[in-house]
């Protein structure tokens, strides 16, 4: 179910994550609402969301999904150009080169630094659109 | 059969002699480059079609180096698919900053891997590379009609660039490389006939077919040139052609390499029996050729021109008319304008025993026909503003590029445009300047000066352009097409309400003295340095 939005900005995200009252989510939505607006989705949910609007950057916790890839697959099978970011706790460099090859926009650690977050995504938004192809390798 | 090539860049020459060996059994051909200097050089000039690049290529143990991530990170081998490798794979950083997009577009890499994972994790990076960026049809069966071949056409685009013959054999590598990306979903490509020979590009037809199965083949118009030069067409295009009337809006696919890039322009019509408009003008009835004009102005004249003013140019008309012919001081200054001028009047003198007298910053004088005959020196005008023309000077959108190789004409007459790199703002007449100047000067063969002066006389008085030019014969053929093309042309130009006939004589003189310096034969120079003193004299009758 997506929730409806309550203070829309310009801009509109989705995280693919835990619960909104968890600390990080807290921190997302406090760190985009500057730029527009956040919804919070479960992993089980998120193709629905996708499918129902055109967000123009999702976010992946990696930590709360089971397969990071496969559900990027999806998503990118609803909206081909989908600017799609994996935030983690801990980053590594194996997953780090998976998510790209799989098309992610970005692949980022987990901050508590609202700035920091917000320029990261501003970023992200700047990017030239990417190519619509799902990459990956066997 | 041409081999795909790797580029394998590595500071430790046991790790890369020992990886180039694995890849050379799985049959690519391996360029190696133990520094980061032969690195860029085999980038710069060798065929690479992927480069495999170690992140520290200058120091080992220093963390702060990533010389082979930045060198990934040069916009100038933008082209060429990258694989990072490094040794030290557990910074994560390292993998997000060869991956993710830059700002300008694409990542510095396509892929990522480490050393220790084994030959057979880079092979397989590889292979997709290959698949996913390279895209190079290897078994496309590529044929020539006429005896030519991609030496040539490297030769052709190059032009003085390069003389090197290794060199050119390396580049025309590149170009065939770019014909199997172009047609990567055909089996074979049958190269005909070169349609033009403007300097820098090779613009030739393109018979396709499917598969080998399938006898059906498909039309396609092919321009190779450099990167920029297709850039800029690609660009021009995409930013203007909402504008052109849709049956000339072809499907275009693009290639780039990294000397050379391709257009292909798959037609929709079936234009394929079509020449140039010069080579059309060469081989065509006045009447015939003024029918073609007819329907390219009305079809132009309703998507382009008739476009509101675009922008008002605070330079004066002398400044702008200067710039475009390529004439500003910087390029031609004054002096070597007048060197030129008096060269091809020493020719005049020589060749065509004609007594001519320059007399530099004054005048010339011919003495044709039992007359003397003089005109202001033609400086005085293209360098000297004797006449100055106060801004702002109102652009249009136009089709620029009107050399006559921009358009396509069938045996019925249908006409197709090709060359989409010269649309955008310019002054208002700039295209029937152009294709006037090509007519007069450029197309016509005829030398015989007499004949040249009555063809230029009965063209340079300034007059109403929708007044009737009245044509009276010269004897020469060509200069008689000539002059009843040019008669509709101006009335063609004379439609639109802001074509004003000082404006356009002005850049017809600017063309000429453009063809005067330029390197054309010397009597297509004599031809334009009679026309471009008639001019001047029909300007000085007018008062300011």
């Amino acid at each position: 179910m997506v929730p409806s939005p309550s203070a829309l900005g310009p801009y509109t995200f989705l995280l693919v994550g835990k619960a909104p009252e968890a600390r990080w989510p807290m921190v997302l939505e406090q760190a985009l609402a500057l730029l527009g607006h956040l919804y919070i989705v479960p992993e089980e949910e998120a193709v629905h969301a996708v499918s129902e609007r055109a967000y123009d950057v999702v976010l992946i916790d990696a930590g709360a999904v089971q397969d990071v890839v496969r559900l990027m697959t999806h998503l990118r099978a609803q909206q081909p150009r989908l600017r799609i970011v994996v935030v983690t706790a801990s980053p590594t460099w194996q997953q780090s080169r998976e998510v790209f090859r799989a098309g992610a926009a970005d692949y980022l650690r987990k901050s508590l630094d609202k700035k920091k977050l917000r320029d990261q995504i501003r970023a992200v938004l700047e990017m030239p659109p990417l190519p619509p192809y799902p990459m990956g390798q066997e | 059969m041409p081999r795909a090539t790797i580029l394998f860049a590595d500071n430790d020459a046991d790790f890369l002699n020992a990886r180039a060996e694995f890849l050379e059994k799985a049959g690519y051909q391996v360029l190696r480059a133990y520094t980061l200097e032969q690195a860029r050089q085999q980038l710069s000039e060798a065929r690479v079609h992927v480069a495999i690049l170690d992140v520290r290529m200058e120091e080992d143990d220093d963390p702060r180096d990533i010389s082979g991530l930045v060198l990934a990170k040069d916009p100038a081998y933008r082209v060429i698919p990258k694989i990072i490798l490094t040794g030290r794979a557990h910074e994560y950083e390292i993998v997000r900053e060869a991956l993710r997009a830059l700002p300008e577009g694409s990542p510095p890499a396509v892929d990522f891997v480490a050393k220790q994972e084994g030959p057979e994790v880079l092979i397989r990076a590889i292979g997709w590379a290959f698949a996913e960026h390279v895209r190079i049809n290897w078994d496309l069966d590529i044929r020539f009609v006429e005896p030519q071949s991609f030496y040539g056409w490297a030769r052709q685009i190059s032009g003085r660039r390069v003389s090197d013959d290794q060199l050119l054999y390396e580049r025309a590598q590149e170009i065939e490389d770019l014909i199997r990306k172009a047609f990567y979903e055909h089996s074979k490509v049958l190269l005909d006939i070169i349609l033009t020979d403007r300097e820098g590009e090779v613009l030739a037809w393109a018979r396709i077919q499917k598969s080998k199965e399938e006898l059906i083949e498909e039309v396609a118009l092919l321009r190779c040139s450099t990167p920029g030069a297709i850039r800029a067409e690609r660009d021009a295009y995409e930013e203007w052609n909402r504008h052109l009337p849709q049956e000339w809006i072809p499907r275009l696919s693009w290639v780039e390499g990294m000397h050379f890039a391709a257009v292909s322009y798959h037609l929709n019509s079936d234009i394929e029996t079509a020449d140039c408009l010069a080579e059309y003008f060469q081989w065509h009835q006045a009447a015939e050729f003024v029918r073609v004009l007819d329907d390219f102005v009305d079809k132009v004249g309703k998507s382009i021109y008739n476009q509101p003013c675009l922008q008002k140019q605070q330079q004066t008309l002398n400044e702008i008319y200067r710039e475009r012919a390529g004439l500003t001081s910087d390029r031609v200054p004054e002096e070597v304008f007048q060197q030129a001028l008096a060269k091809v009047v020493e020719y005049i003198r020589l060749q065509h025993l004609v007594v001519v007298d320059f007399k530099p910053g004054r005048e010339v004088v011919f003495h044709l026909k039992g007359d003397e005959l003089v005109y202001p020196d033609p400086t005085l005008y293209v360098y000297k503003d004797a006449m100055l023309f106060t801004p702002p000077v109102f652009y249009r959108l136009t089709l620029g590029n009107m050399d006559g190789y921009n358009i396509l004409v069938d045996r019925q007459g249908r006409i197709q445009l090709i060359d989409f790199a010269g649309i955008g703002p310019a002054p208002a007449l700039s295209d029937f300047i152009a294709l006037e100047s090509k007519i007069r000067f450029d197309w016509v063969r005829t030398a015989d000066l007499e004949m040249v002066y009555a063809f230029e006389s009965q063209l340079s008085t300034i007059r109403p352009l929708k007044e009737p030019l009245e044509v009276t014969e010269t004897g020469a053929s060509d200069l008689d097409k000539a002059l009843k093309v040019l008669a509709r042309l101006r009335q063609l130009a004379a439609a639109f309400p802001w074509a004003d006939p000082l404006e356009y004589h002005f850049g017809i003189l600017f063309q000429a003295a453009r063809i005067i310096v330029s390197d054309a034969s010397l009597d297509c120079r004599a031809h334009a340095l009679i026309g471009a003193s008639m001019i001047c004299r029909s300007l000085s009758t007018i008062e300011p």
